[in-house]
């Protein structure tokens, strides 16, 4: 049971609750699928099932989230100018969505400098209070690297297309990618925010033979951990004062009551003191 | 005889499993060519955008229970309770959660009601306030938030909402809290939790 002051207004949870916007639009019937754009100098259409769903999608670009229903999905990226989906030049490949998933498709170079396509899940698990997750995947039309954060190798010898993922303390790290078994940046640093119940995703992208790596940032929102309580009182004081001004208000009223409950006697003794003279 | 007279209000008030904000970024215009595409969806741009940094509230003031205080940034303590100052005259505003110019969720400024060692806190005091009672917050660098006091609710500690208290999306609400009720002097607590819900103010 809990008692609440203010009399007319809902007590402030029940409120706030009914505008709580909804998280991703993740339900056990639909997965979340953004698309990332990782092919350098080369927009293109995109075409999901036959129907045109990304217009004139531009390198470096996010998109999305989209909500849809679990199953398969025929997914082709065309030039932009193309009527339809007849002459691919990328796919059609099937992306298989599972219900309650969060997915990033990614249009990039493979190692050679092939364009490919590639579906990542991404890891909404909760994180823990004060932590933030960071995922790194190598898209990039480059050898093996290793991700540097700080100038410390943090994730070591990813090649094309793996990720790797760490959950880290949050607040800022400087992160910069260098071939595995080096340090030398060929890209970044950048500061990057390592956000509590947010999880961070860095992709390598672009080609180290056309000069052109970069880095992109896809954030999704993940559970956060809120405290498990808050313990906020040890002593006791409070409750002894309250004790205390309680006993008083007791004690003053008994003794008010005494005297009242005297003072009647006193008075009946009198008046009776009167008749009996 | 309870020296408070309290107005007991039943409130169904499930805790939700953590929405979390999340929201489609901003949708930036896509030309349009023949065909036309058969969905909106939002597209933005994947290079590194600066995040914003935390403004930490660093005093809470009650003008009308005289209340003035420091407020200091902590995190959770090893068994994941919310971590607070030893001292009670110094409050602690949870630093993984928002603040209170965060476009979204509740700011949590907490003090301990008394601990051994020091005289009874401020925050004794939040039982007392009535609705509409003023709270202001302010930062290092002078911006102050206002707050109206919406309610003043007494939780048993393991019924205390707290995936809705430190809620991350939802609206911007300030949410003071200490010990109350009785205490255990065996295991050294309250039996309760005293929440404040405040709501901004202009």
């Amino acid at each position: 049971m809990r008692k609440t002051i203010a009399a007319g207004v809902v007590a402030g949870f029940a409120l706030a609750a009914g505008f709580i916007a909804p998280a991703q639009a993740i339900s056990p019937t639909t997965a979340d699928l953004s698309v990332l754009h990782g092919i350098p100098d080369t927009p293109v259409d995109v075409y999901v099932n036959g129907e045109l769903t990304l217009d004139d999608f531009q390198p470096g670009d996010l998109a999305g989230p989209l909500d849809l229903p679990a199953g398969d999905y025929a997914v082709a990226l065309t030039a932009t100018d193309a009527a339809d989906d007849s002459a691919p030049i990328l796919g059609p490949a099937t992306l298989t969505l599972e219900a309650g998933k969060s997915y990033t498709a990614t249009a990039n170079l493979d190692e050679a400098g092939a364009p490919a396509l590639n579906l990542f899940t991404n890891d909404i698990a909760t994180t823990a209070a004060g932590q933030g997750r960071l995922t790194v995947r190598h898209v990039a039309a480059a050898p093996a690297v290793d991700v540097l954060a700080g100038g410390a190798p943090v994730i070591q010898g990813l090649v094309n297309p793996d990720e790797a993922r760490l959950d880290l303390p949050v607040g800022t790290i400087s992160a910069a990618v260098a071939l595995a078994g080096t340090t030398e940046p060929v890209i970044g640093p950048a500061d990057v925010a390592i956000q509590d119940g947010v999880l961070t995703i860095v992709y390598a992208w672009g080609s180290a033979a056309d000069g052109n790596l970069a880095l992109a940032v896809q954030t999704v929102t993940v559970g956060h951990t809120a405290p498990g309580g808050v313990p906020s009182g040890t002593a006791g004081y409070a409750a002894e004062r309250d004790a205390m001004n309680q006993a008083f208000w007791i004690i003053g009223f008994a003794f008010a009551a005494a005297a009242a409950s005297v003072g009647v006697v006193v008075a009946r003794r009198s008046r009776a003191a009167k008749i009996d003279a | 005889m309870a020296p408070l007279v309290l107005i007991v209000a039943l409130t169904a008030c499930a805790p939700a499993p953590a929405p979390n904000g999340a929201g489609a970024p901003s949708t930036s215009a896509v030309p349009s060519a023949a065909p036309t595409p058969a969905r909106d969806v939002p597209v933005v741009s994947s290079t590194v955008q600066p995040v914003r940094a935390a403004l930490p509230p660093v005093r809470v003031q009650i003008a009308a229970a005289g209340i003035d205080m420091e407020v200091v940034p902590v995190g959770v303590e090893p068994g994941g309770f919310m971590e607070l100052p030893p001292n009670p005259a110094i409050a602690g505003w949870y630093r993984f959660g928002p603040d209170p110019w965060s476009p979204d969720g509740n700011t949590v400024i907490s003090a301990h009601i008394d601990a051994p060692e020091y005289p009874i806190g401020p925050f004794a005091q939040l039982r007392d306030l009535s609705p509409d009672t003023e709270v202001t917050v302010v930062a290092d660098d002078g911006s102050t938030a206002a707050y109206g006091v919406v309610s003043v609710t007494y939780y048993p500690k393991q019924e205390l909402p707290t995936e809705d208290i430190f809620a991350r999306a939802g609206t911007r609400a300030l949410v003071l809290i200490t010990c109350g009720g009785a205490f255990d002097s065996t295991t050294g607590r309250y039996a309760d939790n005293v929440v404040v819900v405040a709501d901004p103010r202009t």
